[in-house]
């Protein structure tokens, strides 16, 4: 059984990464480490073995969460309707390759997610969950777990290539 | 042709589908551009994030917090008395209030701050631009204090052994954030003419000066005394415009409490 500190030193790179790709920046992701640890700290007596990053992962977005309802943010914002085809008929596709997304912008796109569509895609694309995992971390049905990911990912195709 | 996929597209870029409903989806995609493209672009949208660079904490975060590999309370008096003796400028709340409520240093400066002296440095460093930026914003970091208050951004920080001075500036405007380490404001040392108030429920001193009210204040276990125009404004507001409703001493005492609670000490 691992101690908070062992994990605090094993994965706090993992911890800091899913917790700054959340948060969307340094402060805030600080921040959310150290209620991450401590939530550890209490709850690694009922861990059962398994993935330990898919338990951190599950602990950072619940803390995640649980900080955006209590800034009283709306945890659903309005998200305009999409158009059914997202890449138009005549794109270019090798200046679609061409084009380079920096990270910092990418990161941009994401921070701007409304935190519900953030945290399903974060949890999938930058923590590698599959969708049971996510579903059962968030405590919403897998059927939302897919909408949710793919209107974020949407989401983020219309802020890079606008 | 069979109905288009809509989401189950993300679904099947993530390898999510079954067998069959794989194999429907396939079938579709063999008579549907508009699909092939969407799930085209899906996928491209994937790989951004998954793309994504691991991210670092700012030097030092861990190992603030870890110290001693070893177990139980003994090393809780191991981190008090290495941060006692290093001296450690961490994120002053946490590791301030684990040393204080340990009882390993009930020694630490009680008092009032040369607030004078401190009116002549926000004079002369407030408009002298930081020779590293970088290093600026990490050192702010490790101190728990925010890249900006309101419209000011940081400019510099400036560490004097148990003090550190943060400048932000907006403009012309300076504001100066003197931040004491496991110092106790004595409030009847300070001087006279000075005005209590209380911010966001917490007692604030407002001292005249030559360069306008100095605000004067405990947070946890370390003082703290701003001066500049906005200093009140920055007390009592958003830090950060992008976490509204949460206050300068909400960002510096809010982070070191959780930890606290999980040494038993809170």
């Amino acid at each position: 059984m691992p101690t908070w500190e062992d994990i605090a030193r094993d994965h706090g790179r993992f911890l800091y990464t899913v917790a700054y790709r959340l948060t969307g920046n340094h402060d805030d992701a600080q921040d959310l480490v150290q209620e991450v640890l401590l939530r550890v700290r209490r709850g690694l007596a009922t861990f059962t073995p398994g993935s330990l990053e898919g338990w951190l992962s599950r602990i950072t977005t619940n803390a995640f969460l649980d900080d955006v309802r209590k800034r009283k943010r709306r945890p659903l914002e309005v998200v305009p309707d999409l158009p059914e085809a997202l890449v138009g008929v005549d794109a270019d596709p090798e200046a679609a390759l061409a084009a380079q997304r920096l990270p910092d912008d990418v990161h941009d796109a994401l921070r701007a997610l409304p935190p519900d569509f953030r945290a399903p895609l974060v949890l999938c694309d930058v923590v590698g969950l599959d969708y049971a995992e996510i579903a059962s971390a968030l405590d919403i049905p897998p059927g939302t777990v897919r909408s949710r990911i793919h209107r974020g990912r949407a989401l983020l195709r219309k802020a890079l290539t606008a | 042709m069979t109905p288009h996929p809509g989401d189950l597209l993300s679904a099947y870029a993530d390898g999510e589908l079954s067998a069959l409903e794989r194999a429907a989806i396939d079938d579709h995609l063999g008579t549907c551009l508009t699909c092939r493209r969407e799930l085209a672009a899906t996928t491209e949208a994937k790989s951004w994030v998954t793309g994504l660079p691991e991210v670092l904490p700012p030097f030092g975060f861990y190992e603030r917090m870890l110290l001693d590999p070893s177990g139980g309370r003994a090393r809780r008096r191991t981190w008090a008395t290495r941060i006692g003796v290093a001296g450690l400028a961490a994120t002053a709340s946490i590791w301030l209030g684990v040393l204080a409520l340990s009882g390993l240093d009930s020694q630490h400066p009680s008092g009032v701050p040369a607030l004078n002296s401190l009116v002549s440095l926000h004079d002369q460093t407030s408009h002298v631009p930081a020779t590293d930026e970088e290093a600026a914003l990490d050192r702010a970091a490790r101190l728990g204090l925010p890249s900006s208050i309101g419209d000011y951004a940081l400019a510099d920080v400036i560490s004097r052994g148990r003090s550190d001075q943060a400048v932000y500036l907006e403009g012309n405007d300076a504001l100066s954030m003197f931040l004491y380490q496991r110092y106790e404001i004595d409030p009847s040392e300070l001087p006279d003419g000075t005005e209590y108030r209380t911010f966001d429920g917490r007692p604030v001193w407002i001292v005249p000066s030559s360069d306008g009210p100095m605000l004067v204040t405990q947070i946890g276990p370390n003082a703290l005394v701003m001066i500049g125009s906005d200093a009140q404004s920055a007390m009592a507001g958003d830090v950060d415009p992008h976490t509204p409703g949460r206050s300068l001493g909400d960002r510096l005492e809010g982070a070191g409490e959780g930890l606290l609670q999980a040494f038993g000490m809170g």
